[in-house]
């Protein structure tokens, strides 16, 4: 089901715990300056934002049981301002923590089995994993094991805790990739190979950023048993040689674009053969414990009953709406995934009440089992709810507050905190967020749409993944006002692409109006089904960018009488 | 006139400050002095001091042309928290004033 | 300026000391036969700087604590080298590193000995190690078992 901390687990988190608190005390006394400080508290997830210190939580590749959200929510009440934020690494922030309450907090989260280690700072970051794991219908394998396994690797690794830069590598086994792992520093993806052994495709070199790439091929095969060697391997020839001179270009992907991928590759196999078949690589034993934990869960396998869905359908157009986006597929034909969306008018995307987070605990016990996924997209997915009472947790989910928006249509957008709460941000993008999506308020015309996915960033470090977009919005600087830019044909999955720019960037004032002109003339063009993404890679850019900029009366170039800038 | 303004973040809190006429720090943003001329380097000196005695980091200074001209983001922090509403957990909550447009 | 940073300006010679990472025991500094900066890429290390040591120790430069490169340096000389003699860490490193030196191969640190009961208290505080680099029939083993150190507790593989 998952996995729980053994003692020697618990041995870890609390030690550790007990380091954080002594390190605060020398801060606060003075002996450790902020210097060396900064580094300590960011391996422990302490962060400077805009207004106070932010503390981001590890939430391992995306699960919780329903006690940890529980233990979530008290922090948020004991320690911040009674709400939380579902990050696009599956993590969760708290924006208004003390320093002085900071090893407090640590100490409670490892009651509950948590941390927040390596959350931040230059090393290997919460590694994450598609969150339908080991609940999937198109899965080679369960990816959680493979998580786990490299989340114990890389905590606390003695080589790697002060890299060039951050690290962070992504997990997929199924036919769909919903990790994103080809833009990550390290994407994995669980293969068959030739002889029917299960291993490891590893991509390298993808991330967003000021210089985003999509991951190039590094090994089309690599066996299970060595792929700690090979990770090792991997980091050894970053560590050496990624740069440090400017925090720019110390990422992989830019050591990868100097050194090329086969110069790449060949270095990290010369590493590879030294270490491979060395205490690093995990004898059976240890995998077949990790694994144990992660055996499915027990299933009532009696067929579900189909006319309690297909009548909730029929006489809830709102539940039919919902049930069409938000119950994803499952191994088992009776069961299903549901999304629970933490979209909606006025909620900043992936933040969450704590009494949101005690009703999402709820329903995890009362309709699932007792186990909860954090998407990337910043929403919450209950694996393994019974088909037949998909329309009860509608009903359950939506007396919450929690039953609108719907996953992957264009009210589905991951948003960045942006300049309301990010040291690094040039423009607000919360408040853009909300404005679009009640701009596409009305769920028929969201159905309409169809699959489309909207991300903002507020600055070029992209943590609101616009790059992987269909349409993407970049908060940028002009002369002190904010404006945004704006891509379109991004893809996070198989086919991973950057976004290209349209134009000139817009005033906050404007971006819906062109976000609007951008999906009407979608709508007016496509074929047949064709989805926003399958239009704009079939005809590139051009259609929305004339209707954008070009001569239309109705563009934003007109509305402001012909003046525009080359921003 | 051009002056510079000095903020930080209480090392203990987190709590954003900002430097008075006084050679003070403190959590109200109108009281933040506009330094001009040789009182840059006094309140420079004051900055480092603040941190050697491990009551500030994070201090930066922002050029200021007359109080009406502060960025976005000194704004925002002057406001002392987000433009938007967060989620309610149900309790009374600190009014914020609202800022601009969202 | 904290503590660390006074000490290593003072840098005279007296006060400069070899702490054993093994034992938190404070020892006179040895000779260095070979001093390799964390800087250079460990493939630039030749055998010949490190076999004609023999028992004699080798140092590590690290220029900047948050400059990882020097433990990658260390594990390649260990595991790589196969060089077995102490292995001292000089330069900018901090207490909190104490046991990420230990487990990547150093025996001994070059600190001021006024940093010494930090040092100490860095070595009890560490966390236990979640890695499997020592503990396996398979490999050379490095950290503590080039000293007198009680056994890693990572070896669950032994309990289960």
């Amino acid at each position: 089901m998952m996995y729980r901390y053994d003692e020697f687990d618990r041995a870890v988190v609390e030690t550790r715990a007990a380091q954080f608190r002594d390190q605060v005390r020398r801060r606060l006394d003075g002996e450790l300056s902020e210097d060396e400080f900064k580094p300590l508290r960011l391996q422990n997830g302490l962060y400077l934002q805009l207004h106070a210190y932010m503390l981001r939580i590890a939430i391992p590749y995306g699960v919780l049981s329903s006690d940890q959200l529980r233990g979530l929510a008290g922090i948020a009440r004991d320690f911040d301002r009674g709400f939380g934020h579902f990050t696009t690494r599956q993590n969760i922030q708290f924006n208004w923590i003390k320093l002085v309450q900071a090893p407090d907090i640590i100490d409670r989260l490892a009651t509950f089995g948590m941390h927040a280690i390596q959350t931040s700072g230059n090393c290997i970051r919460n590694v994450t994993c598609d969150p339908l794991a080991g609940a999937a219908h198109d899965e080679i394998e369960d990816p959680r094991i493979w998580a786990e396994i490299i989340r114990q690797w890389s905590t606390l690794h003695p080589e790697f805790a002060f890299l060039p830069r951050k690290f962070k590598i992504a997990v997929s086994a199924g036919v769909e990739d919903r990790a994103a792992t080809g833009f990550h520093d390290i994407g994995l993806r669980l293969v068959t190979g030739r002889g029917g052994e299960i291993g490891f495709r590893i991509l390298v070199g993808g991330g967003q950023g000021r210089t985003p790439r999509v991951a190039r091929m590094l090994a089309t095969f690599i066996p299970k048993r060595h792929i700690l060697s090979y990770l090792e391997a991997v980091m050894r020839v970053y560590n050496a040689a990624g740069r440090r001179d400017n925090i720019y270009k110390a990422r992989i992907k830019i050591l990868v674009d100097d050194m090329g991928i086969e110069r790449f590759a060949d270095a990290v196999n010369a590493e590879w053969h030294h270490v491979r078949d060395t205490a690093t690589d995990l004898p059976q034993a240890e995998h077949d414990r990790i694994a144990a934990y992660f055996t499915p869960p027990h299933l009532v396998d009696a067929s579900p009953v189909p006319s309690v869905l297909a009548t909730a359908r029929r006489h809830d157009a709102a539940f039919a709406r919902w049930m069409q986006q938000n119950g994803l597929p499952h191994y088992h034909p009776g069961y299903a995934n549901a999304v629970v969306s933490l979209k909606s008018a006025g909620r900043p995307p992936g933040d969450a009440s704590a009494a949101e987070m005690e009703a999402i605990a709820a329903l995890a016990d009362e309709h699932g089992q007792g186990e909860i996924r954090v998407t990337y997209q910043q929403s919450i997915i209950i694996p393994h709810i019974r088909r037949d009472a998909l329309p009860a947790f509608y009903r359950a989910a939506s007396a919450a507050g929690l039953g609108g928006g719907e996953h992957r249509l264009v009210g589905d957008i991951i948003a960045c905190p942006g300049l309301d709460y990010c040291n690094l941000a040039n423009a607000r993008s919360l408040p853009l967020a909300d404005r679009i999506f009640r701009r596409f308020g009305d769920p028929e015309r969201r159905a309409a749409i169809g699959r489309l996915q909207l991300n903002i960033s507020g600055c070029i470090n992209a943590c609101g993944h616009h790059h992987a977009a269909d349409i993407g919005i970049l908060g940028v600087d002009k002369k002190g006002v904010e404006h945004y830019q704006i891509t379109v044909g991004g893809r996070a999955g198989e086919a991973a692409a950057i976004g290209r720019i349209i134009g000139p960037s817009f005033a906050e004032d404007e971006v819906p109006a062109v976000i609007e002109t951008i999906i009407d003339t979608y709508l007016a063009s496509r074929d047949r089904d064709e989805s926003f993404a399958a239009f704009i890679a079939r005809t590139g850019p051009d259609a929305v960018k004339e209707a954008v900029y070009g001569n239309s009366a109705t563009g934003p170039q007109a509305r402001r009488g012909g003046q525009h800038d080359l921003a | 006139m051009t002056g510079v303004m000095f903020a930080a973040n209480r090392l203990d809190d987190g709590t954003v400050i900002w430097l008075t006429g006084s050679l003070c720090w403190s959590e109200t943003a109108s009281r933040a002095a506009i330094f001009l001329d040789a009182d840059i380097d006094l309140a420079r000196r004051e900055v480092m001091a603040a941190s050697h005695r491990n009551e500030i980091v994070a201090a930066y200074e922002v050029a200021v042309d007359g109080r009406a001209d502060r960025s976005m983001r000194e704004r925002i922090r002057a406001a002392g928290g987000p433009t938007i509403i967060p989620p309610q957990d149900g309790q009374a909550r600190r009014q914020r004033p609202s800022k601009g447009e969202g | 300026m904290a503590t660390a940073q006074r000490d290593r300006r003072r840098g005279a010679a007296d006060s400069m000391t070899w702490l054993e990472l093994a034992t938190g025991k404070l020892v006179r500094r040895g000779e260095v036969g070979h001093i390799a900066s964390g800087a250079v890429p460990p493939s630039a290390l030749g055998g010949d700087d490190v076999t004609d040591l023999a028992g004699g120790a080798l140092a590590i430069r690290f220029d900047r604590f948050s400059d990882g490169r020097g433990f990658t340096v260390a594990r390649y000389v260990r595991e790589v080298l196969g060089f077995t003699g102490k292995l001292v860490a000089q330069g900018h490193v901090i207490p909190d590193q104490a046991d990420y030196l230990r487990r990547c191969g150093f025996t001994h640190v070059e600190i001021d000995r006024d940093a010494a009961r930090q040092w100490r208290r860095s070595l009890a505080l560490a966390p236990p190690a979640m890695q499997r680099i020592l503990g396996s029939q398979r490999s050379r083993p490095i950290g503590p078992a080039w000293s007198d150190a009680p056994p890693e507790r990572n070896d669950r593989d032994v309990d289960r």
